[in-house]
């Protein structure tokens, strides 16, 4: 009788701790989950910024002439001379729709095309918001679209914004909850006449 | 039991353990992420930093240009070269493991100038002018020290800006020479727009009335800025005596009398209400360059003078190393990468 109510007490024991190991599996996996979502956001956040600093400062270097193509609040066409070697080339950001991404299950993302020349690379960054503003010398916003060289000439400084989210729900395939980094910045193309040291 | 109870603790810590070291690498991964791009903005920031640096050091004419610093835990480094007023200026900045260049090209560039095209501009009206004994005023273009004619770039000794003007300094007599001696010329620039930012740049202020004497402003090669606030009241609140020798600009607000052994070497604007401006009989006051007498209403011009030397030279040279002041240039950008 003893060591059958033993062997009783023992899978009760056993059932409550496997529960409890279960349990604890599924929270570590929801803190991974959102852990790997949130690397993933933010490590996008840190790289497209990154490009687009780094090509954005770049507009207008060596280039004679009108330095900006076209300006839009989705997009910008302008050229430079992005590898400091003397060759011109013509740059293009454009901000794609949901419907180019269909894959995720996030239904507000959409992807950033940006083109060099006549190399167009889709990149799905996960944004889900991505606004260009333009500024003239003094600092006043200039409407989109701006499509006149006159209006563009007077481009001087470029504000970018852009919200990046995961692709997937942080906890689980019913969520509404995506991780998510915003960033913002005005970059001032030194290039585009507009500082003076 | 107790062997599989052993065994299954055993798996249950190894289990945790890879699910802690595998958060932990996420973490981290997200630090470095976020922590990269950090190193990255200040390294930049570093870079700009020297370009600034270098530039400042370009305006203060440093006989050495530094090409390294540092700054709050990061350094940087910079080369630079120049042919005339053009610069090349390539700068590195470093922070921990991120560094970050720009390379740039400048055209080092002077600010718009209060030009005088004579030895004396007066641009307020009505005149009152006056000269006597030695003083003279000379509107032939003469080297920024004074010493020697440059042949060429002559300009009128005194211009004015009515006609009616232009005769009371004829009738003046004295010894007033130039191409011509005496002209209208409505083209001389009103100093006003430029006296705020001289009086923000200057390396020298006057703030009180007073008598100065034995004073020495900047040199040839470093030109200053002297800024003497003397007031619109009628007496001669600003007065120079003595050695007083001073290169680049000298503003005066009010009236202000020469006198002495004082010399300048360059451009001087005075103005005010009334503004009166006298060279005394004593010593050998004289102003290499030009001078631009304004104000809001009339002004008086009174030379007197013993030397043999005249008071008032014109001189091209001086006036362009007043405008070539460290202070009042700017930098505009014919290439930038980074």
């Amino acid at each position: 009788m003893s060591s059958f109510l033993d062997i009783i007490m023992s899978t009760i024991l056993f059932g409550i701790l496997a529960l409890t190991v279960a349990r604890v599996q599924s929270n570590i996996n929801s803190s991974m989950c959102q852990n790997q979502f949130s690397v993933v956001t933010q490590t996008n956040a840190v790289e497209l910024a990154r490009q687009i600093e780094s090509d954005f400062a770049k507009i207008g270097h060596r280039v004679s002439g009108q330095k900006i193509l076209w300006a839009d609040s989705t997009g910008i066409r302008f050229l430079a001379d992005l590898t400091n070697k003397s060759v011109v080339n013509d740059v293009r950001y454009l901000a794609g729709d949901t419907s180019h991404v269909k894959g995720t299950s996030n239904t507000g993302d959409f992807p950033l095309f940006r083109r060099v020349g006549s190399q167009t690379v889709q990149q799905n960054w996960g944004l889900t918001y991505f606004r260009i503003t333009y500024y003239d010398s003094v600092y006043n916003r200039i409407p989109t679209p701006i499509t006149t060289p006159g209006q563009i000439e007077r481009i001087r400084a470029i504000n970018v914004g852009f919200r990046i989210e995961s692709p997937e729900p942080v906890y689980s395939y019913y969520d509404t909850t995506w991780a998510a980094v915003t960033w913002e910045k005005t970059i001032i193309p030194r290039n585009l006449n507009n500082l003076n040291y | 039991m107790g062997r599989m109870s052993l065994f299954l603790v055993l798996g249950l810590s190894l289990a945790f353990g890879i699910i802690g070291f595998s958060m932990r690498g996420t973490t981290n991964y997200l630090v470095e992420a976020q922590t990269g791009y950090s190193k990255y903005i200040f390294a930049r920031n570093l870079a700009r930093t020297a370009i600034h640096t270098t530039l400042r050091a370009y305006d203060r004419s440093l006989p050495t240009i530094p090409t390294s610093g540092s700054f709050s835990g990061g350094s940087y480094v910079v080369q630079h070269s120049e042919i005339g007023d053009t610069l090349w200026i390539t700068s590195t900045g470093m922070y921990a493991d991120s560094t970050y260049t720009m390379k740039t090209k400048l055209l080092r560039t002077t600010k718009p100038f209060p030009q005088v095209s004579a030895a004396i501009g007066i641009r307020a009206t009505p005149v009152k002018f006056s000269i006597s004994g030695q003083a003279e005023v000379d509107g032939h273009n003469w080297d920024s020290t004074g010493t020697n004619l440059v042949g060429y770039g002559n300009v009128p000794g005194v211009a004015t800006m009515k006609g009616s003007d232009s005769v009371t300094v004829t009738k003046a007599g004295g010894d007033i020479d130039g191409v011509p001696p005496v002209k209208v010329d409505t083209s001389t620039i009103d100093p006003l727009p430029f006296l705020d930012e001289y009086k923000l740049n200057a390396d020298y202020v006057y703030n009180m009335s007073g008598v100065y004497n034995s004073a020495s402003w900047g040199s040839s090669s470093n030109p200053a800025i002297v800024y003497c606030n003397a007031g619109d009241d009628t007496s001669f609140s600003i007065k120079f005596t003595g050695n007083v020798v001073g290169y680049g600009i000298l503003v005066v607000k009010g009236n202000v009398q020469f006198n002495g052994n004082f010399s300048f070497y360059g451009l001087v604007v005075v103005d005010g209400f009334n503004t009166m401006v006298q060279f005394g009989a004593a010593g050998t006051p004289q102003v290499v360059g030009g001078v631009i007498v304004a104000g809001n209403a009339g002004a008086s011009v009174m030379l007197k003078g013993t030397g043999s030397e005249a008071k008032i030279k014109y001189s091209s040279d001086a006036l362009d190393k007043a405008r070539r002041i460290g202070k009042l240039r700017y930098y505009s950008i014919i290439e930038w990468y980074e």
